[in-house]
């Protein structure tokens, strides 16, 4: 896991969902952060925005994956962005 | 049955005595009805010229449409594809009436049209021509097609409606919450005929971008209270219908196509986007009320049904709370399923599938039906059309917003 993009998403969550970024981890769902259905579209656009990707319409639809979830996709895709196969359809 | 309605007296009874539609389906009622009869899908690759910049690569769209064949160079100029297909499907509904305009004082014919957007597609066009092309200046007849009422202004010029004429817009409930302004207009006597339904055509680059960014389209079709479904399909279109009183059609010898007994309306007042099953239970029950109705009359519902993954589950609810044990007796189908998500237009394109299947004794199937899913456990008709005689039906249109708006369906006896 890269640290720096694990970080940043932690960040972003924080934000949008109102919680202390200390208590913002991994392990956690946008459903224990109480982050609505409206609200998990919007931060998962915010992501989609500071990392330049696009992710699958159906991420995070339930709000029921952990933010580990979350930063594995972002990950993907940034690997499927700056690969040789670049394409705008990625994760 | 029709105790409520029935009692009022033939002045304020009204009954749909027209119908006309323009959809992915086809270009008139009678093929767009024959099409979900036979459980044919319009849903197909979405045409578009910037669509290898889209993600979204389905939708209903109507094809086969050659506006100069309908209408001259002068007028055209004035309209946008959504006052385009008002037009069309009103003058279908008038000569499917067989109602004169001229044989009622025009001081009493309303016109109500419900529409998501107006002239969406005018308005980016102009857009991109401002921002994208750097012009300096926008078409000077950008405000009469894009304005929202154009399409209710327009039908009423067609048909020299001079009594209320205004557009209704309540996101995808919009046509039925017109088709219900109409309905009480001719219930209090403000009206004797209305022209009402819905028109939309707003598949702009700008528009389907937007919905993209919600994350509610589906990537395959759409299969409403299906197992599978991965969300709604976009489409356009306008369904428009006479609408009169009993009064004024037994004047002139009509045949009502069934009555609209009934309408009921309510709004959430919860969340922006998420629906509510009680808001919904409420705008059925309030239908079932106005129409004078018992749950027990209730043979068939056209439900929102828009197949993404929270609205089919709630809307189960919803018909679950308000008719008890009586749901699992009632045919219910979402005919999205063929003609898409026409949002200001579903409402209408929706009734001219329930006035249909009242007057042909056949329910149309929800089309792209895999597996069902326990969470949406209504008698959906899936597979063929169910041939069997319905005495009365709800249209539910649930709208963003939580605005619902549900019309009651009353079988006529002639």
């Amino acid at each position: 896991m890269n640290t720096d993009v694990a970080s940043r998403i932690l960040d972003i969550v924080a934000r949008q969902s109102g919680k202390d970024r200390a208590v913002v981890t991994t392990g956690m769902t946008l459903k224990e952060l109480e982050v609505d259905s409206l609200e998990a579209i919007e931060t998962v656009f915010e992501i989609e925005e500071a990392f330049g990707i696009q992710l699958a319409d159906d991420q995070n639809r339930t709000g029921t994956d952990t933010l580990q979830d979350l930063i594995a996709a972002v990950e993907a895709a940034l690997a499927h962005r700056d690969g040789p196969a670049n394409s705008a359809h990625a994760a | 049955m029709t105790a409520g309605a029935t009692t009022r007296p033939d002045t304020s009874r009204v009954v749909v005595t027209g119908m006309g539609a323009i959809s992915a389906l086809g270009n008139d009622a009678a093929t767009h009805w024959s099409a979900l009869r036979e459980g044919c899908s319009g849903i197909a690759g979405l045409v578009h010229p910037r669509i290898s910049e889209l993600r979204v690569h389905v939708a209903a769209q109507v094809h086969g449409f050659h506006p100069e064949a309908h209408f001259d160079e002068r007028l055209l100029a004035l309209l946008d594809r959504v006052s385009q297909f008002a037009i069309i499907a009103s003058k279908q509904a008038v000569a499917a009436s067989g109602w004169s305009p001229h044989g009622t004082p025009a001081s009493r014919i309303a016109v109500v049209v419900g529409t998501g957007v107006g002239g969406e597609t005018s308005r980016d066009d102009e857009c991109r021509k401002l921002y994208a092309d750097g012009a300096a200046r926008v078409h000077p007849f950008s405000i009469v097609r894009a304005m929202a009422s154009a399409p209710a202004s327009q039908v009423a010029m067609a048909h020299g409606a001079t009594g209320p004429v205004f557009a209704v817009s309540s996101a995808c409930a919009s046509s039925n919450h017109a088709i219900a302004q109409a309905a009480l207009m001719i219930r209090s006597g403000i009206a004797d005929v209305a022209i009402a339904g819905g028109a939309e055509a707003c598949l702009s680059f700008s528009v389907l971008k937007a919905w993209e960014a919600m994350r509610v389209l589906a990537d395959d079709t759409c299969r409403p209270f299906c197992q599978q479904r991965r969300g709604l399909v976009l489409a356009e279109g306008a369904g428009m219908f006479v609408l009169e009183s009993l009064a004024h059609a037994k004047g002139r010898g009509a045949t009502p196509i069934a009555e609209l007994a009934g309408v009921g309306m309510s709004s959430d007042a919860g969340d922006i986007v998420a629906p509510s099953a009680s808001g919904a239970a409420a705008a059925m029950r309030a239908a079932l009320a106005s129409a004078g109705l018992a749950p027990t009359d209730i043979d068939h519902i056209n439900a929102h049904g828009t197949g993404t993954p929270s609205n089919d589950v709630t809307e189960t609810q919803a018909i679950r709370e308000t008719f008890g044990r009586h749901a699992d007796r009632i045919a219910v189908t979402s005919t999205k399923s063929m003609h898409g998500h026409a949002l200001g237009a579903a409402g209408a394109l929706e009734l001219v599938a329930v006035l249909c299947a009242m007057r042909d004794g056949v329910v149309p199937p929800t089309a792209n039906f895999l597996s069902r899913d326990d969470a949406c456990d209504l008698d959906v008709v899936t597979g063929l059309a169910r041939p069997m005689a319905i005495r009365a039906a709800l249209s539910n249109s649930f709208a963003f917003g939580g605005l619902n708006a549900v019309l009651a369906l009353t079988a006529t006896s002639g």
